[in-house]
């Protein structure tokens, strides 16, 4: 199973969490976006804005394969 | 031999010599449910019911979309499916989280004993209701606690359990769940849990090395957890 790792750009510094296997890209979609969900809620339960945060996914070869503003998951589809 | 029932039991009420011996019957029959593999399955009508010998189980259930809930963990000393003696139809499946040795009990072995062993029928009725009280528990935590918080309260949770039933060591116990285990129980994405777990190792709450546990300060965990182990009804009283 491919491994990723997400990173998140904040408004001062990074966060990184490797190791992150998912079985296929539809699967990475969905966990980045739960993920990024799960922070954004997080952060309104401390009183803190996240919205500016940017999380971008490498495979295991160093490639980004995904790059995931928070803020677009505010914007009306 | 099902001790860790008779532990599990009698961390509530005191059991006599002739439940015990009862008790030894139930481990007659057993099988190793390797990890990963289903215990009992969505739909299944058991005409037995499954002990936790050793080892960690779920209830879960699957989403037409193929997510997946986890909405229990189960123990050594659990019975996991002590509900389908009267409800039939399994409406979620059971997994072992790890390799687990269970015990297969015969319904009609626990109908028998409903009529004749009126006090220890309390008993196996009173884990029922224990498992309710932990459902609501799980209920109350995931709708209003942090993600942090949320970990925490399992912690707390399981590793007294596991000491009732004499699976812990000091403040140290197994715990061989991975994170996406994890996070099917407590609805997170896997990433967040990576994040949670983190978060409690950095704030010294915790620490989490391969599948082992230990708690760093019991105090502050419970605290952060909001955790008052009340709904657990451990204590030995007349039942």
């Amino acid at each position: 199973m491919p491994v990723y790792q997400f990173k998140f750009t904040k408004q001062h510094g990074t966060e990184t969490v490797d190791g992150i296997f998912l079985a296929n890209e539809t699967v990475l979609q969905q966990e980045a976006i739960r993920s990024a969900l799960d922070i954004m809620h997080e952060g309104i339960d401390e009183g803190l804005d996240r919205s500016q945060w940017v999380l971008h996914v490498f495979d295991a070869q160093g490639r980004l394969v995904l790059h995931l503003p928070f803020a677009k998951l505010l914007q009306p589809d | 031999m099902p001790h860790c029932l008779k532990l599990n039991l009698s961390a509530r009420d005191r059991l006599t010599d002739a439940e015990c011996a009862i008790i030894d019957q139930m481990g007659a029959r057993q099988k190793l449910v390797p990890a990963k593999h289903d215990i009992v399955r969505e739909g299944d009508i058991p005409t037995e019911s499954c002990l936790v010998l050793s080892g960690f189980s779920a209830r879960y259930h699957l989403l037409a979309n193929g997510k997946r809930q986890i909405s229990a963990i189960h123990v050594s000393g659990d019975f996991v499916d002590l509900h389908s003696l009267l409800l039939n139809e399994m409406d979620h499946g059971v997994v072992a989280l790890s390799d687990c040795q269970v015990a297969l009990v015969p319904h009609r072995m626990l109908r028998e004993l409903t009529e004749t062993e009126p006090h220890l029928s309390r008993l196996l009725w009173l884990s029922t209701l224990i498992d309710a009280a932990v459902h609501r528990r799980w209920l109350v935590t995931s709708g209003r606690l942090s993600a942090s918080a949320q970990l925490a309260h399992l912690l707390c949770e399981i590793f007294l359990r596991l000491q009732v039933v004499e699976l812990v060591d000091g403040n140290r116990f197994s715990f061989p769940i991975s994170q996406v285990e994890l996070s099917d129980a407590l609805g997170l994405s896997t990433v967040h849990m990576n994040r949670t777990i983190r978060d409690l190792r950095e704030h010294e709450l915790v620490s989490w090395k391969g599948s082992e546990v230990t708690i760093l300060n019991w105090d502050r965990l419970a605290e952060h957890g909001d955790f008052d182990a009340a709904y657990l009804n451990i204590g030995q009283q007349a039942r």
